[in-house]
């Protein structure tokens, strides 16, 4: 009994100090997104002043046989893929880097962290500079060092979505460190020690002590990854515009146009959610794999 | 030999990150002719501040004629001045909602304690774009579309499932012991938090605290839709306003991108005596607890 009612205790001050938080998601969050599940059957456009009708699901319906829609799906996914697997060997390299010791390591972690700090639209613009044919930094190399004669134009269609890719992964690898940094920090002293006596180098260290242990935070690193990616508009929206052509005209890109430049928030809305469907799709593979011993 | 692959690796790594960031900074102290030739300069020639000036509303000059201000200065520092006016109240938010949860969520029992995080989590899990559509309707009905207050409350939503996962990780991986020596000693419950368990998270919740603010400080899409174009216009949308037109002053965009790094700076110099830690992955686990 006396345990009984302790527990209680320790319940009720548990939901009194949650309450606040969970109030302020129900209402700013939660009800915005049911909202936007209905609207989502309507026929609203932006300005408020029309009348709104029904639907049922035809904005699905038109967002499905939409063919810019079913190609921005393909172009995220692509784009996500790169961008995801680019983030998890920038990030494994990086911890590896980042738990050893050496002289300049404070230098080497505020660098390593520095391209996470920076934000997604100033990564797309940085980028989109360091891409360009006029004033660009690997144009400006690559002259100077003689190899090429006139400037390349690294953001034209064939490549433009991989460097969305890159630049998005040189964004999000330092969070990928940190999970994974995580991940070694659980790592017993005591392998470390066996492995010193037995002279074992930073690369012998890896694949024989580390790797092993780190199946779980890549995954981490990987579900979180892959969500950022799939739901990453502003390096898109800086670096290329979607461009050139339709090359890089993500999902997310394409809703932002049909709700804010086409002033379809119906459209728009049902694109997000048929998004959402596949993001959640992913997510529970990347969880099932992760819960699967 | 061992400690050469260290350095190869970390120099490796210094280059990466260092290049988009090296490449803005490198322009913004070049004038705009220099910018322009072919090839591009490497090395600023003639290291100077006269784009720093001009973005904040002064004259300048190159070596051939006066350069007038920006156009676009009044909606830079007036970015600055709101994105300021944002961050700080988010910051001090999203503290005050998600270190009571986190100690919930990281130390005590209670029913429907996963499903309740898992909810919370999803929060970061959604499209910024799929919300920015309900929210823009939402603050049109009540009247916080372009305000400060509307991008508060939003900013709040996205910054506060990640810092309670975190914060929620520092109080879980405290020793056991710590709280009911408190409680022992008399404390009640809110006392044991107030006055021994936060004490001892203060470095992470400080953290935790600067992501906040940088998150803010960063945040782009949802600021360009809700305040784009309106007197409560902050930072980001004021910097990239240029960059959807053409001819945007290039050297101007160059010298307030590197303005707005300097957050993001000094935020990893800080952020770096964290980095092992803060024990971001034990969370998770909480989530999908590990299977034996």
């Amino acid at each position: 009994m006396e345990k009984k009612r302790r527990f209680d205790a320790e319940e009720r001050f548990a939901f009194a100090i949650i309450i606040p938080l969970a109030a302020f998601l129900l209402f700013f969050l939660f009800y915005p997104l049911s909202y936007s599940a209905w609207l989502s059957t309507t026929s609203q456009g932006l300005g408020f002043q029309q009348k709104i009708h029904y639907v049922g699901l035809a904005n699905y319906v038109a967002a499905l046989s939409d063919p810019a829609f079913q190609h921005s799906i393909i172009i995220s996914l692509q784009y996500t893929a790169e961008a995801v697997a680019l983030t998890l060997g920038l990030s494994v390299g990086t911890a590896i880097l980042l738990n050893e010791v050496f002289r300049g390591r404070t230098l080497v972690r505020i660098v390593a962290l520095l391209p996470f700090a920076v934000s997604e639209f100033v990564t797309g613009a940085s980028w989109k500079w360091v891409l360009t044919d006029q004033y660009g930094f690997f144009d400006s190399v690559l002259l100077n060092l003689g190899i090429i004669k006139t400037p390349i134009n690294f953001l034209d269609p064939t490549y433009a979505i991989h460097f969305t890719a890159i630049a998005y992964a040189w964004h999000l690898a330092p969070l990928g460190a940190f999970f994974i940094l995580g991940g070694l920090q659980v790592i017993p002293e005591e392998l470390y020690s066996a492995a010193k006596v037995d002279g074992a180098g930073i690369l012998t260290r890896f694949r024989y002590i580390q790797f092993p242990f780190l199946r779980y935070s890549v995954l981490v690193t990987s579900v979180v990854a892959t969500l950022y990616a799939l739901t990453a508009i502003d390096v898109v929206l800086l670096l290329t515009g979607g461009g050139p052509g339709d090359s890089t005209n993500t999902a997310t890109f394409v809703i932002y146009r049909q709700t804010f430049q086409l002033l379809d928030l119906g459209g728009g809305a049902a694109r997000s959610y048929l998004l959402l469907a596949v993001i959640i799709a992913i997510a529970s593979l990347w969880f099932y794999l992760l819960s699967r011993k | 030999m061992k400690s050469r692959i260290k350095y190869v690796f970390a120099a490796l790594l210094l280059v990466w990150n260092i290049i988009p960031i090296y490449w803005v900074l490198n322009l913004s102290f070049q004038f705009r002719f220099q910018i322009y030739s072919n090839p591009a300069y490497l090395f600023a020639p003639t290291p100077n501040l006269s784009n720093y000036l001009r973005t904040f509303g002064f004259f300048s000059h190159d070596p051939f004629k006066v350069l007038n201000p920006s156009g676009y200065s009044p909606s830079f520092i007036g970015g600055i001045v709101n994105s300021l006016i944002v961050a700080l109240p988010v910051t001090a938010l999203v503290m005050a909602l998600s270190i009571p949860a986190g100690y919930a969520f990281g130390r005590l029992r209670f029913r429907s304690k996963n499903v309740l995080f898992f909810v919370i989590l999803t929060g970061r899990t959604l499209p910024p774009i799929a919300v920015s559509i309900p929210y823009y309707q939402f603050f049109f009905d009540l009247h916080l579309l372009g305000s400060q207050l509307g991008l508060i409350i939003v900013y709040v939503t996205i910054s506060v499932p990640l810092i309670t996962w975190v914060m929620t990780g520092f109080f879980a991986t405290l020793p056991p012991d710590v709280e009911a020596q408190a409680r022992v000693d008399g404390c009640s419950r809110r006392q044991a938090l107030a006055r021994v368990l936060i004490p001892l998270v203060a470095p992470g919740i400080a953290a935790a605290a600067i992501l906040t603010f940088l998150d803010s400080w960063n945040e782009f899409i949802f600021a360009l839709i809700l305040t784009g174009t309106s007197a409560a216009q902050t930072l980001p949308p004021a910097i990239a306003a240029p960059l959807f037109g053409f001819g945007g002053d290039i050297e101007i965009m160059t010298a307030i991108s590197s303005f707005s790094l300097i957050p993001a700076i000094i935020a990893a110099m800080i952020l770096q005596r964290y980095i092992t830690n803060v024990r971001l992955v034990s969370p998770v686990m909480l989530v999908v607890p590990e299977k034996v």
